[in-house]
């Protein structure tokens, strides 16, 4: 019996008869045939997922892991802001003009007022952080259902949806904004957020219609036609989850993209009222005397861009499916 | 009553072009098909990839809804019902299909897959399902322990049985099968088709068996439907297909099945079919086989030969039919512009019995 090649090899006992999965084998024998119970002893070592080969792929992914490790560090510092921050934010202190220094806590100085600009860039992470997940939750939101909706019914669904699409990308997103934040986001992340996420939802969309095109022709879609299923559960149910790995690169690219933008907002002054954009605006109006008040904010959105970008970079290469090999 | 009578069936798909999408033409992918399907009974469905087969399928399983024509089921004639009214339809007839890999969602586990027709249907609350799905695991093959795996964890005919115990969820009358063993291993493809077999006599099942040529059909088809390009060009009880094809398109595809039998295989002349079939979106005029029709005459390039009935329930379509004598020929012409002259080796089609040749 084939079997016997895949079983592990039996260390110390003298039988080979009483396996297991020998029973099984007699009972199925009488069905249909023997390779069950060789696929069963097989199984153990061949079976890894998509999945698994993809979290591998990440997680030896370096730069991915240093980005994901300073990310995580800076988004909680930005969560627990009120927790941290040694100093109430908005409040003068004694301590005018500091240059970054351990003494007292100012580790990235004061202003001329003397707020401490290390409790001010915690509160600037927490605002910027809240918008850029919002937005990327918000674009993924429209973005999928745009996408899937276009790729599956095709036609003239298709046909006004992407051409919706394609308005949204020649539309100069950026004075759309400020006009539309003068108005209506002014001071308000959630408001920001939704502007944000009513732009940039475009690229979700396209994602998501290609991968849709693609695998509503696929036979497992034809099989849950075939036993009754609904469109939305095939569109959601049956196709989305395939498409998950694409969409979850987009996101993380487009969270990047949101903190440049309301940076941007900001530091023109039609954002909030305190986050990592204002931050600079405000430093930039001080001088280049108190450089520090331009550079340490301006560092950390650095920073947190490059931490997504490479997040974003790492998912693409785990989760690349004509990728196998495991990259070192 | 039969199960299933297809009657008149065509199924063409635009071809759409330009920026207005215009139709520009049609591919005629099932064109005026009709045949009917006893209860029990498997009818092998056989031709050239391309030929249709799946359209017919998936047609009257109704994936596709039939350009013309009438699909009648258990006397109903659903062919023009919507999503709604179709859904009850789908616990009667499913699919089984041919890629057993494309078939299979890969982020499904096991038991979601078979499960998920009972839950579409609303059948049993989830702990039902769940022990119905392992017991129809077992039916074909597999252990409950597979329950929680995904489709890559299994081989192809592993999942070839997968796909066979999704269509049994249901409990169906009629399970169409495209061509479940062509993308196995030779080794796999008999425990799959004995599967099948089992399944029939233990559900009282019905089954429209497509395949890509005679070889495999044999064994486990009471009758045969032989297409192409779209057309219907003989239909026959399986064993007298075999040993008196009427239709040269069919002799062919006989040449080409491998014969155990040195002496028979020996004897036997090989006919090579030459050249592709041809587009089936402007079929070759009268009998659309002529163009590789070794038999072939004027009349077969100008008039369509209509499906006749040779007796015996034996169907075929040809201006030249091969091994009918002359008495019955005589009596059925395929039509008026076919030469009355039979083919001088054909043998007696109205004897009772097998005949021997
Ligand atoms: N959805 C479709 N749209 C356009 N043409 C199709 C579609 N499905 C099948 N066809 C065409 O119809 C013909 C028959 O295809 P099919 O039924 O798959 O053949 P078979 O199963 O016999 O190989 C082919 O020429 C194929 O290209
Ligand atoms: S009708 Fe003519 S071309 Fe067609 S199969 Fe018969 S002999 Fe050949
Ligand atoms: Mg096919």
């Amino acid at each position: 019996m084939t079997d016997r090649l895949h079983e592990p090899p039996l260390v110390g006992t003298g039988s080979i008869g009483t396996q297991p999965g020998m029973e099984m084998t007699e009972i199925q024998a009488g069905v249909a045939d023997h390779t069950i119970t060789t696929y069963e002893h097989g199984l153990e070592v061949r079976a890894r997922s998509q999945w698994s080969y993809a979290r591998a792929r990440f997680f030896r992914h370096r730069l991915a892991m240093v980005g994901i490790v300073l990310l995580i560090v800076i988004f909680v510092a930005g969560a627990f802001a009120g927790q941290i921050a040694p100093y109430d934010p908005t409040l003068p202190s004694a301590d005018i003009t500091v240059s970054p220094t351990f003494a007292g806590h100012h580790f990235f100085g004061t202003d001329q007022i003397g707020r401490d600009y290390f409790s001010r860039t915690l509160y600037g992470i927490r605002a910027t952080e809240q918008v850029s997940l919002l937005v990327a939750g918000i674009a993924s939101l429209i973005g999928i259902l745009i996408g899937a909706c276009s790729g599956y019914f095709g036609g003239w669904i298709d046909n006004l949806l992407m051409r919706t699409t394609d308005l949204f990308l020649v539309v100069p997103a950026l004075a759309v904004l400020l006009v539309a934040a003068k108005y209506l986001g002014h001071g308000s992340p959630v408001r920001l957020a939704l502007l944000l996420g009513l732009l940039f939802w475009t690229n979700i969309a396209r994602i998501v219609r290609g991968s849709f095109l693609s695998l509503k022709e696929k036979e497992y879609v034809e099989a849950a036609k075939a036993s009754g299923s609904g469109n939305f559960r095939i569109m959601f149910r049956h196709i989305l989850p395939n498409t998950i790995g694409p969409i979850v690169v987009a996101a993380t690219l487009l969270t990047g993209l949101a903190i440049l933008n309301e940076s941007t907002i900001s530091f023109l002054g039609f954002g909030l009222d305190l986050s990592l954009g204002t931050l600079i605006a405000d430093g930039q109006a001080a001088g280049l005397n108190l450089w520090w008040l331009v550079t340490m904010p301006g560092l950390t959105i650095v920073l947190i861009i490059l931490c997504v970008n490479f997040i974003g970079d790492g998912l693409r290469d785990a989760l690349d499916p004509t990728q196998r090999r495991i990259r070192a | 009553m039969s199960l299933l009578e297809v009657q008149h069936v065509k199924k063409y798909f635009p071809v759409r072009k330009g920026l207005l999408q215009r139709e520009v033409a049609r591919v005629h992918a099932v064109d005026d098909v009709s045949v009917s399907v006893q209860e029990g009974e498997t009818l092998g469905l056989v031709g050239e990839s391309g030929c249709g087969k799946s359209t017919l399928g998936r047609t009257i399983v109704r994936l596709l809804e039939p350009t013309d024509g009438e699909i009648v089921f258990e006397g109903r004639n659903i062919s023009k019902l919507g999503a709604g009214k179709l859904r009850p339809l789908r616990r009667e007839m499913q699919m089984v299909f041919q890629d057993p890999y494309a078939s299979l969602n890969p982020r499904k586990r096991v038991g979601t897959i078979i499960g998920d027709p009972l839950e579409i249907h609303g059948i049993g609350d989830a702990k039902s399902r769940r022990a119905r799905v392992q017991e129809l695991l077992r039916t074909v093959g597999l252990s409950p322990e597979h329950y929680n795996r995904f489709p890559h964890e299994f081989s192809g005919g592993q999942r070839q049985r997968i796909g066979v115990a999704r269509a049994l969820a249901l409990q169906p009358k009629l399970i169409i099968a495209d061509e479940p063993v062509s993308a196995l291993d030779v080794s796999i493809q008999s425990q799959i088709l004995n599967l099948l077999g089992d399944l029939q006599e233990e559900f009282r099942l019905t089954y429209i068996f497509i395949a890509h040529d005679l070889g495999v059909v044999r064994h486990v088809s009471d009758r045969i439907a032989v297409m192409y390009l779209g057309k219907l060009v003989e239909l026959s009880p399986a064993e007298e297909l075999y040993e008196r094809p009427i239709m040269p398109y069919t002799e062919a595809l006989l040449s080409a099945v491998p014969i155990p039998d040195p002496d028979r295989a020996e004897a036997r002349e090989r006919i090579v079919l030459t050249g592709d079939v041809p587009s089936p979106i402007d079929p070759p005029s009268g009998c659309r086989f002529h163009p590789r029709c070794r038999y072939a005459t004027e009349v077969c390039k100008q008039v369509e030969p209509p499906l006749t009935d040779y007796g015996n329930g034996h169907l075929a379509a040809c201006h030249h039919p091969l091994n009918v004598d002359q008495a019955t020929l005589e009596r059925v012409r395929a039509a008026p512009e076919s030469p009355a002259e039979a083919d001088k080796s054909a043998l007696p089609v109205d004897s009772s019995g097998p005949s021997n040749p």
